[in-house]
């Protein structure tokens, strides 16, 4: 008896081993027929990679007031908008890789020469620029009669660069230069066959005006409850926002932070159908007389040189599309930068902040722009670009008020607002010690005290108790996710959690 | 004493103030100047204050780079390269590290030498009249290819025919331009531009009459008999456009045939000194030929009409009984002389009634013959019916 079980054990494992390997033989074969039936991709001969994808969006004003000759059509304005771009493109890449990929389609050769011998100089002394030219104001100057040639004065275009020697920073500048470029066009391409700088370089001005903060904030980070960190995704609905508006208003809150997520928005072409909901959003708002916080760029985290014109791109159309609603409060550029500096390098974040607060205040003036640092140790950085300070705290509350006092002291002049700050209620499984409710509760009245005695403008974290998590918040660990989950004034059943009762009040 | 005291003081605050104003911590650029010309070789020298020689980050039109500097005991020289010194245009350079406060720009302009004149014309041709222009865009280039200075004066030649003109255009920092009119006479224009004493080469624009206007034709036969071998040449008158220009060799010209019954023929000339010519072949039988002549989308011409006799008048046939051939023939023509090879006969037999067969047969020295011998069986009646020449004949066959 137990020899035939051992019979049909040892049978079946023959079958299962032999139909495996046999599986394996034939996948194997496969990969390997469809590698080599693979060749190079036809399209690769015609190089057109670099004009199907968007890489490099400065802002670009053209001025075609005054172009002697030809008179300029949009599409040919756009032909050359989109050479002229991928030149500087192709160029930027050249001077940051120290490589020639692609500045064959866009210079003649004379004009390559004397970046070829630079790159070469660069290379040598292995030097890398990572730049980018963030505004551009070209002129059209002249357009030949038979449309081949064509005259183009760019004043005052924002270059921003960051010398790199041994992959040690040496210099970190931004200009402000004005050229002249001649270019053809040759087999289909505006190629640059020579440029001109015209006036002395000039140091960029990033001065820009504060602006005040109008109102005391009492206010909440906010997600719907079914759609955390993922608020204009496909489950957002007008109904239950504006129900959790009125709850807010009602606990005696006047503000509310939001975030939007630089992909999700798509972005430096930012998708119309997200800025809708953004309107709706604004618009339930103001109609709970709640103001709102917008924070940028939720889930980004490259601060890529190359990147930032893209990056404008996104903010510009996300705050052109926003800054005159009532509802807006405040833009907060990026929630938690400082948890890169280590893994980006604390001064390529800097100076994305640095560029980024620039750009959203020339193009909204009115809203004030802060940005929400993790902890109170980098809530000193850029302080007196920004207008006014946030700072998270989730530590021991005992410290709370000497940290925000030593903050007071060290940015005297600028509101400081606690832009998040809570306590998980979750003891359970993975933290079989934590929080109860009335942990929570207890945590929050004596916040309270402490925010009415010190005058703190306050943003809680947050709403409600989420159902699930998405792992780019807090990783895939469970004891992350459920404490993650566990936030919120109202429970996953949609009950009122002790802690409500201090939303807004002692 | 307290006054020396106060001094003392006073300058030490005046020393402080100007040192945080420039913060150069000292260090100075020794050979200030503003001015170099492409390919002068540059040096921007430095007293040296410290052990810590800094690296200049240097810029200019098409590039940056960093300038790694040579010291001695009172110096630190910075050196740049001679591909970046050949450019012109504004430079800029900048120290680093601690130094990064020491900065300054400086112009490097173009030779006064040239060494090419990069000439752009276009379009190539344009058209005879007042309206049409080409433009001529001109770039002296100097050692070093950069564009000359600003205001250089060009001086751009051109000669069409027997006008010779000439003018000088300031260069514009990038190019020097000119609009070329069209003249009302076609021809060869010749352009060459001059400047700083450098000539270009010698540049072509081509003034092409403009579109043909309307026109005559006329024929040349050698007799007016439709013989279906003779040919009809046509031509026209020579064609001009509005300024009385020849229209260019190789216009198409299109002559439309309409004969008796309506149906069109057509043939094709081109021109060569304004005149098409084209050739038809007669017809071959009595006919009336209304002919029209078109430049398609242009011009037209005047309508001729041409009468064509019959040639052949009346043939025999002749069907031989034992052969079972049927000859056709003979065939003479206007002088009854015997007609040329290649009149076209048909012959179509009936049976009952109901075609069996159709021939067409050319002639052969007067003659078509048929041989029928496959398609005609014993005892039976046919009745053949022969056409040439548009002349109709009928028989009746049986063996």
């Amino acid at each position: 008896m137990t020899l035939s079980i051992h019979k049909n054990i040892l049978k079946t494992t023959l079958i299962v081993i032999y139909i495996s390997v046999t599986l394996l033989v034939i996948f194997g074969l496969s990969a390997v027929f469809t590698y080599l039936n693979t060749g190079a991709d036809r399209n690769l001969m015609l190089h057109n990679k670099i004009h199907e994808t968007v890489h490099y969006q400065p802002k670009i004003t053209w001025d075609i007031s005054h172009v002697e000759g030809r008179e300029i059509t949009q599409t040919a304005l756009q032909n050359i908008e989109k050479d002229y771009l991928n030149a500087w493109y192709v160029k930027q890449v050249a001077f940051e890789k120290n490589t020639q990929k692609g500045l064959k389609d866009y210079y003649t050769k004379s004009a390559l020469e004397t970046i070829l011998k630079s790159i070469k100089a660069n290379t040598d002394n292995h030097i890398s620029i990572k730049g980018t030219s963030l505004d551009h104001h070209p002129s059209i100057d002249f357009f030949s009669e038979d449309g081949q040639l064509i005259v183009i004065t760019d004043e005052n275009i924002k270059e921003y660069k960051r010398i790199y020697k041994n992959e040690t920073l040496l210099l970190e500048t931004t200009e402000v230069n004005t050229y002249q470029f001649l270019l053809l066009l040759e087999d289909g391409f505006w190629r640059i066959r020579q440029i001109l700088k015209i006036e002395p370089t000039k140091k960029a001005d990033l001065q820009t005006t504060a602006t005040s903060v109008s109102q005391q904030i009492k206010g909440i980070n906010y997600y719907p409850q079914d759609s955390p960190w993922d608020m204009f995704g496909n489950d957002f609905d007008k109904k239950v926002i504006n129900q959790d508006f009125n709850i807010i208003q009602k606990a005696g809150l006047n503000t509310i932070r939001i975030f939007i997520q630089y992909e999700d928005f798509g972005k430096s072409e930012v998708k119309p159908e997200k800025l809708e909901k953004l309107t709706s959003v604004l618009n339930l708002a103001q109609k709970n007389h709640l103001k709102v916080i917008i924070t940028l760029f939720d889930f980004y985290g490259d601060y890529q040189v190359l990147d930032w014109t893209l990056n404008n791109q996104h903010a510009t159309k996300i705050i052109n599309h926003c800054k005159e609603h009532p509802a807006l409060f405040a833009w907060d550029i990026k929630n938690e930068p400082n948890l890169d500096f280590e893994s980006r390098g604390k001064e390529k974040v800097l100076a994305w902040l640095k560029q980024m607060i620039y750009r959203v205040k020339t193009i909204d003036k009115k809203h004030p722009v802060t940005i929400g640092w993790s902890n109170t140790k980098s809530a000193t950085n850029l302080k007196d670009m920004v207008d006014f300070v946030s700072f998270h705290y989730y530590e021991n509350l005992d410290q709370l008020e000497k940290a925000y006092l030593q903050l007071k002291k060290e940015i005297p002049n600028k509101e400081i607002v606690l832009g998040e700050y809570g306590l998980s209620s979750y003891r359970g499984i993975w933290n079989p010690f934590g929080n109860s409710e009335e942990n929570q509760a207890e945590y929050h009245q004596k916040f309270q005290e402490i925010a009415s005695k010190n005058k703190i403008p306050f943003v809680s974290w947050t709403l409600y108790d989420f159902k699930k998590i998405p792992k780019e918040v807090v990783g895939q660990l469970p004891w992350r996710k459920y404490n993650q989950k566990h936030f919120g004034f109202i429970n996953q059943a949609g009950e009122r959690k002790a802690s409500f009762q201090y939303i807004s009040k002692p | 004493m307290k006054n020396f005291v106060l001094h003392i003081i006073a300058t030490f605050f005046i020393a402080l103030s100007s040192y945080a104003q420039n913060s150069n911590l000292g260090m100075k650029l020794q050979n200030a100047k503003e001015e170099f010309v492409a390919g002068n070789k540059i040096k921007l020298v430095f007293n040296k204050i410290s052990d810590s020689i800094p690296d200049m980050y240097y810029s200019n039109s098409y590039g940056n780079i960093i300038i790694t500097p040579t010291a001695n005991k009172k110096q630190i020289v910075y050196e740049v390269p001679e591909f970046m010194s050949q450019k012109s245009g504004w430079n800029h350079w900048q120290l680093t590290q601690k130094y990064k406060n020491i900065k300054g720009d400086f112009y490097i302009h173009p030779t006064q030498n040239i060494s090419k004149i990069e000439t752009y014309l276009g379009p190539p041709s344009i058209e005879v009249g007042d309206k049409d222009y080409a433009m001529l865009v001109v770039i002296p280039l100097d050692d070093y290819n950069n564009p000359v200075a600003k205001n250089t004066p060009v001086l751009i030649q051109k000669k069409h025919l027997n006008t010779f003109e000439q003018n000088t255009l300031p260069f514009n920092g990038m190019i020097a331009h000119k609009i070329i009119y069209t003249n009302r006479k076609a021809g060869r224009t010749f352009i060459s531009s001059e400047c700083l004493n450098e000539t270009s080469k010698e540049y072509t624009l081509e003034i092409v009459p403009a579109g043909p206007t309307n026109f005559n034709i006329d024929f040349e036969r050698v007799h007016d008999y439709g013989d279906g071998n003779q040919i009809t040449k046509f031509y026209t008158s020579i064609i001009k456009d509005r300024y009385d220009n020849v229209v260019a060799d190789g216009t198409s010209v299109t002559f439309r045939i309409e004969n008796n019954k309506g149906i069109y023929l057509q043939t094709f000339g081109t021109t060569i000194n304004g005149v098409a010519t084209a050739q038809m072949v007669h017809p071959d039988h009595e006919d009336t030929w209304n002919i029209k002549a078109f430049i398609d989308g242009f011009s037209e011409s005047n309508l001729i009409t041409l009468t064509y006799k019959n040639a052949v008048k009346n043939f025999n046939i002749d069907f031989k009984n034992d052969e079972k051939h049927l000859v056709v023939g003979p065939f003479k023509s206007f002088m009854n002389q015997t007609l040329p090879d290649g009149l076209m006969v048909t012959l179509e037999l009936f049976d009952d009634n109901e075609q069996i067969q159709k021939i067409n047969l050319q002639t052969e020295n007067g003659f078509a013959i048929f041989d029928l011998h496959t398609f005609i069986k014993k005892d039976k009646k046919y009745i053949i019916k022969i056409n040439a020449a548009q002349i109709n004949k009928q028989l009746e066959i049986k063996i």
